[in-house]
């Protein structure tokens, strides 16, 4: 669970998995809305557990916002019900108002409230909690010198740069130690810089507060660099939720491989023992394929910094060994973006382009043949 | 002005923050509709009701009567040739202004746009009744002084003449068309002129072949505003048409009440002028429906271009004339009859007097009259501004199922000309159990209902400018709806609530065409007051009452203009 994160963006292998198989804090089922032109959230099934953190990801319109909205307590379902320790706080015919649900929301513009100054607006939750005003005081100073913005307490938001509202939002938001923190693409309005220091803040704050989290976004990296579980949606459907680096190195579906990172689609024929791609094939065992039989036609993701790449010459002079696979190939693009090289090869002689991904100093000029080194237990099959 | 920019924006679809809502909430919206129910949508249906209505059960006689006359047929053409002569005269005179305004580096611009809001709030009877004193056959200002140059027998002049009341009416009506016009040109990329320019296009060319198209929408929707406030204006045809044998609608409407009164026959006779509205409005919607690319698209920038001396001081000369005919003449012609013994005599220091606001003001009448208008007017804006929030945030919010009604309902007046309004509040509350006829109450109901456009679009685009999320910030800290109300909405909108309320509190103290249909003798206003003083000929108490009007509607001005930070002559 969260605690075992001490520092964000750390987690790539955390044990984070055995959240979702403790009795769920949060709960939607069969979640569906309906807008009246299709629908635009469809039969969604999560389980979030306590303190966890999940981003609720995918492109623009697949229902994300929704979702978050309706567990917010701002749209009501048309389908399925949400469920909070075990109480139904939302269906089609029930509906518990958003002030009533323990949950405190951080919108995508902020919606600070323009006449109040940052105290004012870090106090209002407190003041309706009815919290007594030298706790008010206190906990307004504290909870600002938390963000850091102490010295900016009696501005208004007007008066502050993107930043320092961003951080007024998670203030106001969090003062109130609110169980639930929903956040909707709290960084998009941000420049770089800010948005990979925010990441941490807002990760540092979760940790620190222990809130239950479902952040809402279209950046891949800060939903991978912040959460424990991550949820994909595409037109409305759920389409996988795992830990992040299980969505990068098992992707389920195309779509899913292609979203998170970048990666090479390769076709191929599944036999009993073989695993027949165009031009080459591979005995099944090598492969870490799932329980399922996988027979017929498969297609496998491939990333392109899964892909090693040498020069003919070396990899005559060195045999190959264990399970991987040798391929060779010609560059036919080359592009250097800095911190990486990439590539575009040919496999064979008309054969298929694959990406690839090198360090800085691995240089390959356009037209060298080279040979790939390829793990064939790094190949996801994809739906 | 905010008049008749109305957004039906709503919040994101199928969210609804209302659920949930006390019971208290639950109270004020059934309240709300209620109100609405009341006095929008009952009058409404009981004019077209009443209109066949008789001591003996339901009948068309009232249609027969009020139809079989050439006479009555007569006053409905006349009232839209009126309308449309008006409209016309206005367009050419307000379109160079306006281009002027908004594209030129023309000269005084402060001055023209200061001076055409004097215009706008000037109402114009009462500039009709200036121009008697400067334009009356014989003993107007500017035909004597002809007589006088020339040496002629008579002046070249008659205001009381179909001519004359369509120059008047379409000089007041020249800030409505300004408005339109110059907001859609600033909603006009200039780099769409400028395109034209660089292949060699001049100024006026650019302008007639790139502009004018272009802005041809929002002459459209000002010269619709401006005909369908002429068919049902009353005072000015009252004043000037009478003397010259020219009746309109309008005028023709207040004679069923005459006796012997037939008022059934009058809400039948005024179903056309609804009609008339409500086909203009189709018409827009109709020509707006193909054009929607127009002013909205390519909004970079709209600069203002350098043009040759002439054009610019030419304009500028232009700007002035119109003004001096507007504003300034009549404004000191009244002044002159105002502080005169007898406004026909020459300026002289025993023809000065204040004994006429002194008479004036010694007057149980006027006094009265000036009581009734401030209070009926502070009341009428302040129900309208209450009604109009309410609707609007439960338009704009969803409040509750179906609210979005409301906002059609809450401007669905506009189709109903004032005339037309001010019969049927007689129709729906003159008879037990209201028994409302005459009273202060019934009027302050009708101003509340003919201003509610006004209101409710202040209020609308106020709370559209107001994200809804500012509002959930609130709810998912704990807050409920009427928290987030009174503590983020309410703050946020002071301005637009009080420049609203000056908005309707302006044309409500001078408003007319309705009252002269509900007033009893304990509720005259100072607009009903200032006819029968022109029509009685005492023009010098009329002058007298007259700027007392403009006295309190400048001061609402300023107030509204200094205080609020708004430009009242802007639709935005």
């Amino acid at each position: 669970m969260s605690e075992v994160h001490k520092v964000s963006g750390h987690h790539a292998a955390a044990p984070a998995a055995h959240a979702a198989e403790t009795v769920p804090y949060l709960a939607l089922r069969g979640l569906g809305r309906d807008f009246g032109a299709g629908l635009a959230v469809e039969d969604v099934n999560l389980d979030i557990a306590k303190g966890e953190f999940i981003s609720l990801i995918g492109p623009s319109g697949c229902g994300k916002t929704t979702t978050l909205r309706m567990i917010a307590g701002f749209v009501q379902p048309s389908a399925g019900v949400i469920e909070k320790d075990g109480v139904v706080i939302a269906s089609a015919k029930r509906m518990l108002p958003p002030e009533k649900r323990g949950m405190v929301m951080i919108f995508q513009s902020y919606a600070l409230w323009p006449h109040k100054t940052v105290a004012e607006n870090v106090a209002f939750g407190l003041r309706l909690r009815k919290v007594a005003d030298a706790d008010v005081r206190r906990r307004v100073t504290e909870m600002l010198q938390a963000v850091r913005l102490d010295a900016l307490a009696s501005r208004y938001p007007a008066e502050l740069s993107g930043g320092q509202q961003q951080r007024v939002a998670l203030a106001r938001a969090i003062v109130v130690r609110p169980a639930v923190l929903l956040l909707d693409e709290p960084l998009s309005n941000l420049d770089a810089n800010l948005r990979e220091e925010m990441r941490v803040e807002i990760r540092r704050l979760h940790d620190e507060f222990k809130m239950t989290t479902i952040l809402v976004t279209h950046d891949q990296a800060e939903a991978m660099a912040t959460s424990d579980r991550i949820a994909i949606m595409n037109k409305g459907r759920l389409e996988q939720v795992d830990r992040p680096f299980a969505l990068y190195a098992r992707p389920r579906t195309r779509f899913i491989a292609s979203f998170i990172g970048r990666t090479n689609f390769l076709e191929a024929r599944c036999n009993g023992t073989d695993v027949t791609f165009d031009g080459f094939s591979i005995a099944r065992q090598h492969f870490d394929l799932p329980e399922q039989q996988f027979s017929g036609a498969v297609t496998f993701s491939l990333r392109p910094q899964s892909i090693g790449m040498e020069g003919r010459t070396a990899v005559e002079a060195a045999p190959s060994g264990g399970a991987a696979l040798r391929l060779s190939a010609t560059v036919v693009e080359a592009a250097f973006f800095g911190d990486y090289w990439e590539y575009v090869v040919r496999l064979g002689a008309g054969g298929q382009s694959l990406r690839v991904l090198s360090r800085p100093n691995e240089t390959f000029d356009v037209g060298q043949d080279v040979v790939l080194n390829v793990d064939p237990r790094l190949m996801a099959p994809v739906l | 002005m905010a008049f008749f920019h109305v957004p039906f924006r709503r919040s994101a679809p199928g969210t609804n923050g209302g659920m949930g809502n006390g019971l208290a909430t639950g109270f004020l919206w059934a309240g709300v509709v209620a109100a609405l129910a009341l006095i929008v949508v009952y009058p409404t249906v009981k004019l077209f009701v009443f209109s066949f209505s008789s001591k003996a059960g339901p009948t068309f006689d009232n249609y027969l009567h009020a139809f079989g006359r050439v006479r009555y047929l007569l006053a409905l053409w006349n009232s839209l040739l009126y309308g449309a002569a008006t409209t016309v005269v206005a367009t050419l005179l307000a379109l160079p202004l306006a281009w002027g305004f908004a594209r030129i580096r023309m000269p005084g611009k402060s001055i023209i746009r200061t001076g055409l809001l004097a215009a706008f709030v000037t109402p114009s009877y009462l500039g009709a009744v200036a121009w008697i004193l400067l334009a009356g056959p014989n003993a107007g200002w500017i035909n004597r002084a002809w007589m006088f140059l020339s040496g002629a027998e008579q002046g070249p002049f008659n205001i009381y003449s179909f001519s004359g009341i369509v120059f008047i009416s379409a000089l007041y009506a020249i800030p409505y068309i300004f408005i339109y016009v110059s907001d859609g040109l600033g909603a006009v990329s200039s780099e769409m002129e400028d395109a034209a320019r660089m292949l060699g296009a001049g100024t006026i060319r650019v302008a007639l072949t790139v502009t004018l198209p272009l802005v041809a929408p929002a002459i459209f929707n000002g010269c619709l505003i401006v005909f369908l406030d002429t068919i049902a204006l009353f005072g000015t045809p009252a004043v000037l048409g009478l003397p010259a044998h020219f009746n309109v609608a309008a005028v023709q409407l207040l004679e069923f009440f005459e006796y012997p009164v037939h008022p059934e026959a009058a809400a039948a006779y005024s179903l056309p002028l609804i009609a008339i509205t409500c086909l203009a409005l189709w018409l827009q919607r109709v020509l707006r429906g193909r054009r929607t690319y127009v002013t909205v698209t390519g909004r970079t920038s709209a600069h203002v271009g350098a043009a040759p001396a002439v054009v610019r001081w030419g304009l500028f000369a232009y700007g002035m004339v119109i003004l001096a005919l507007a504003v300034v003449l009549p404004l000191a012609c009244l002044a002159k009859a105002a502080f005169s013994v007898a406004w026909g005599r020459p300026l002289s220091l025993e023809n000065l007097t204040i004994g006429n606001f002194t008479d004036l003001l010694a007057t149980n009448d006027a006094r009265l009259a000036i009581t009734n208008s401030l209070v009926i007017a502070a009341l009428a804006a302040t129900a309208a501004m209450a009604l109009g929030i309410c609707a609007a945030y439960a338009v704009v919010r969803r409040t509750f199922p179906m609210s979005g009604a409301l906002g059609p309902i809450s401007v669905g007046t506009l189709a109903i000309p004032g005339i037309t309004l001010g019969i049927g509040f007689y129709s729906a509350f003159s008879a037990a159990p209201f028994s409302l006829y005459g009273t202060t109450t019934i009027i302050v109901l009708a101003f509340t209902v003919r201003f509610l456009p006004i209101a409710y679009g202040s209020c609308a685009s106020g709370l559209a400018a107001i994200s809804a999320q500012l509002e959930e910030a609130v709810r998912s800290l704990g807050g409920s709806q009427a928290t987030s109300f009174r503590h983020v909405v309410a703050p946020l909108l002071r301005k637009h609530l009080l420049s609203g309320w000056v908005l309707v509190f302006i044309p409500a103290i001078r408003e007319l065409s309705v009252v002269i249909f509900l007033a009893g003798p304990a509720s005259r206003t100072i607009s009903m007051l200032l006819l029968d003083y022109s029509e009685g000929g005492n023009l010098e108490l009329t002058a007298a009452l007259g700027l007392i009007l403009l006295a309190i509607t400048l001061v609402l001005v300023v107030a509204g203009q200094s205080l609020l930070g708004r430009d009242l002559l802007s639709r935005s």
